[in-house]
């Protein structure tokens, strides 16, 4: 069985991961699809198509800016950033952590972690 | 030199399918264009490194199979087309609509002289459209603002929005070109330059506004449909 996930799998968690996909430096989208192929040993494999479009819309909010450049004749788009995207990225990872933990507690059967 | 012959050719062609689907402002698409370019051209590098036999033909092939068909990917970008399109559309009557009427308010008003008179044109309330429109025109900014953008959510409802701001500009600038046509007012507004180019205002508008709506709806028709043209 393949473990590749399937796009509808991520719903909701794509802004995260394209937003940590940024935060180590400015990629442009190409750069982001092979980023997460590679970090995620190439079980996250989306569409291009997901992952332009996701990119604008991240502009749009915000979360990411982006610059044009010149690179070997064509122009380049690249994404970076913005303060308000590093503190959505925060914000997803903690979301993340509590879903993690919820769906293991009830996959594995394991009891929901006491406050600390 | 050929190689990149080739790799130009093939992208080309895979690109101007894409672009023959996309609809909304000129300059956006362009850019998606531009950015697909440079990723093909990244995707087709990697297939190289991946297999470092393959001619540039294979690994053009191989970064077109890797962006998928042309249809889906043009379906994928409707959405954000649609956004700026209906932002932009909404915007540009906004920002005119008040100059317009300015210039019909300095030619006499006569839409609201007519609307005393009691004319045909009465059936026509300019003070509700003119609200119609701006209540419009604030949903299209909101659903196509950050949080819009954030909840991922509201692009129908701003292409849709964005059509009733075009239609309420175009019926409020046939109103006052009927009016000035006809005479409605019986005033000397038929005389005045400030009236000749109010109404010369107006028609800049109209002729905007169709090419507009043309666009609105070629978005709207790329979020509706399957895909597919």
């Amino acid at each position: 069985m393949s473990l590749r996930m399937r796009a509808e799998a991520l719903k909701g968690h794509l802004d995260g991961l394209l937003l940590a996909a940024l935060e180590p430096g400015p990629l442009h989208g190409y750069g982001v699809i092979d980023h997460l192929r590679a970090g995620s040993g190439g079980r996250i494999d989306l569409p291009t198509g997901t992952i332009y479009p996701a990119l604008h819309r991240l502009e749009r909010a915000g979360l990411v800016r982006s610059r044009w450049s010149d690179s070997s004749g064509r122009r380049r788009r690249t994404y970076e950033l913005t303060p308000a995207g590093a503190a959505a990225l925060d914000e997803s990872r903690v979301g993340w952590a509590e879903f993690a933990t919820a769906v293991s507690a009830l996959l594995g059967r394991r009891a929901w972690p006491a406050a600390t | 030199m050929a190689g990149r012959d080739v790799a130009r050719d093939g992208f080309d062609a895979y690109l101007d399918a894409v672009g023959r689907r996309l609809f909304g402002p000129r300059r956006a698409r362009a850019a998606i264009l531009d950015e697909l370019r440079d990723g093909l051209h990244e995707a087709a590098a990697a297939a190289r490194r991946r297999c470092p036999g393959a001619d540039t033909g294979a690994a053009v092939r191989a970064a077109v199979r890797e962006f998928g068909p042309a249809h889906l990917v043009a379906a994928a970008f409707a959405g954000e087309l649609a956004c700026g399109q209906a932002r932009r559309t909404v915007t540009g009557l906004l920002v005119t609509g008040p100059l317009v009427g300015l210039l019909w308010l300095a030619a006499g008003s006569p839409v609201a002289a007519s609307v005393v008179g009691g004319g045909p044109l009465a059936a026509v309330p300019p003070a509700p459209l003119v609200a119609v429109a701006v209540l419009a025109g604030a949903v299209v900014l909101a659903a196509t603002g950050r949080r819009g953008a954030l909840l991922g959510r509201g692009r129908m409802l701003a292409v849709d929005g964005a059509v009733v701001v075009v239609a309420a500009a175009v019926v409020a600038d046939l109103v006052m070109l009927a009016v000035l046509l006809t005479g409605a007012t019986g005033s000397s507004i038929g005389a005045s330059s400030v009236a000749f180019l109010a109404g010369c205002a107006s028609l800049a508008r109209l002729g905007a506004c169709g090419v507009q709506a043309a666009r609105v709806l070629g978005c709207r028709r790329a979020l509706t449909g399957p895909g597919e043209h």
